[in-house]
């Protein structure tokens, strides 16, 4: 349910992108999601189907690349990627301090779209 | 075959949201108002929570309520039995508050006489944590029959939090709930935010969240009044 207020999001940026463009067809969006961001590409593809019907974004195809969060290490300042399911135990790859704190913010950036005229 | 190109765009989905909450903040500052978000699952002790601030505050402070329903008018009850003004948004069915949601139900307020505006948000922990509503502070509430591990399902949310509640701790050890490991992932999460214990119910430490709340509340700032008249 909460894909529709994002996807609903997602085609007003596309569609602003394709008209100042002077693109009439949109035919594939690349999206960057953070993969804490609770989104099923099923249900965006779906909403975007029915959203997008009689637009110029209509049947484009949505490609999801999803973002691994960051951490920092607070002892040592070394960047690291790590999936949720090791918050848990996270420590320090490179000094093994267990004092890591997340970085990067949710994304839900529109990457690019392919279009045609 | 049809010729195509492709056009970069980078460009995040929530900006225009983010503008205009940007722009309410800015307003609602320059009246002296201070905007307070709660956020949590439903049921968690929002409505409960706003009584207590309620009951705190109200003769230091003038307080109003933006109750977000998806279609009912019982929080909003709730809050004007206990006499301070509540403006109700039936959300029809949408699971979260928008800037531009904010920006009409404040439109027909005396902005002047209000210093906390609380805004309690839709029960979700999801699609929430995801839109800023022009809220100076925002507040993430947890509960102990929930579970300790809600941030590791829900950890946008519990890092939109510039604190983290931990309400119905009279539930004691009824719930599993393990009050060190919820602290620790929130850490990891949102290094520093503060996490504050509390039971809505018998009152137990809502004096530690008065303490982080009120120095916040801009008018409660040294200068605020000249300032604002």
């Amino acid at each position: 349910m909460h894909e529709l207020a994002i996807t609903n999001k997602i085609l007003r940026t596309v569609l602003s992108h394709a008209r100042r463009n002077r693109a009439k067809h949109v035919h594939r969006v690349l999206l960057v999601v953070s993969e804490l961001a609770d989104l099923q590409p099923i249900w965006l593809q779906h909403y975007f189907d029915k959203l997008a019907a009689g637009t110029r974004a209509e049947g484009a195809r949505l490609e999801v690349e999803r973002l691994a969060p960051e951490f920092d290490c607070q002892s040592c300042g070394r960047r690291f990627s790590a999936l949720m399911s090791e918050v848990d135990l996270i420590e320090c790859p490179a000094c093994g301090s267990r004092r890591c704190g997340m970085v990067r913010a949710a994304d839900y950036t529109v990457e690019e779209i392919e279009v045609s005229s | 075959m049809k010729e195509t190109r492709v056009i970069r765009i980078r460009e995040s989905i929530l900006a225009e949201n983010a503008a205009k909450a940007e722009d309410l903040r800015e307003r609602l500052s320059a009246h002296g108002v201070t905007l307070l978000n709660l956020m949590s699952s439903p049921g968690s002790g929002k409505t409960s929570l706003i009584l207590r601030t309620i009951e705190a505050l109200r003769d230091r402070y003038s307080i109003a309520v933006v109750e977000a329903d998806i279609d009912s008018t019982v929080d909003a009850d709730r809050i004007a039995a206990a006499g301070i003004p509540a403006v109700q948004i039936e959300t029809g069915g949408f699971c979260h508050i928008e800037a531009a949601m904010m920006e009409a139900a404040v439109s027909g307020m005396d902005l002047d006489a209000i210093d906390l505006l609380v805004l309690e948000n839709v029960g979700n922990l999801i699609c929430t944590a995801q839109h800023d509503t022009g809220a100076h502070l925002s507040v993430a509430i947890l509960s102990f029959p929930e579970g300790d591990d809600k941030p590791l399902k829900y950890p946008i949310m519990f890092r939109a939090a510039d604190a983290v509640i931990v309400n119905k701790t009279d539930y004691g050890d009824l719930a599993d709930f393990n009050l060190e490991a919820a602290r620790r992932r929130v850490e990891v999460l949102n290094p520093g935010v503060p996490l504050i214990p509390l039971s809505c119910r018998t009152g137990a430490g809502v004096d530690a969240w008065i303490a982080w709340l009120e120095p916040r509340i801009r008018s409660s700032f040294p200068g605020a009044s000249e300032r604002r008249y």
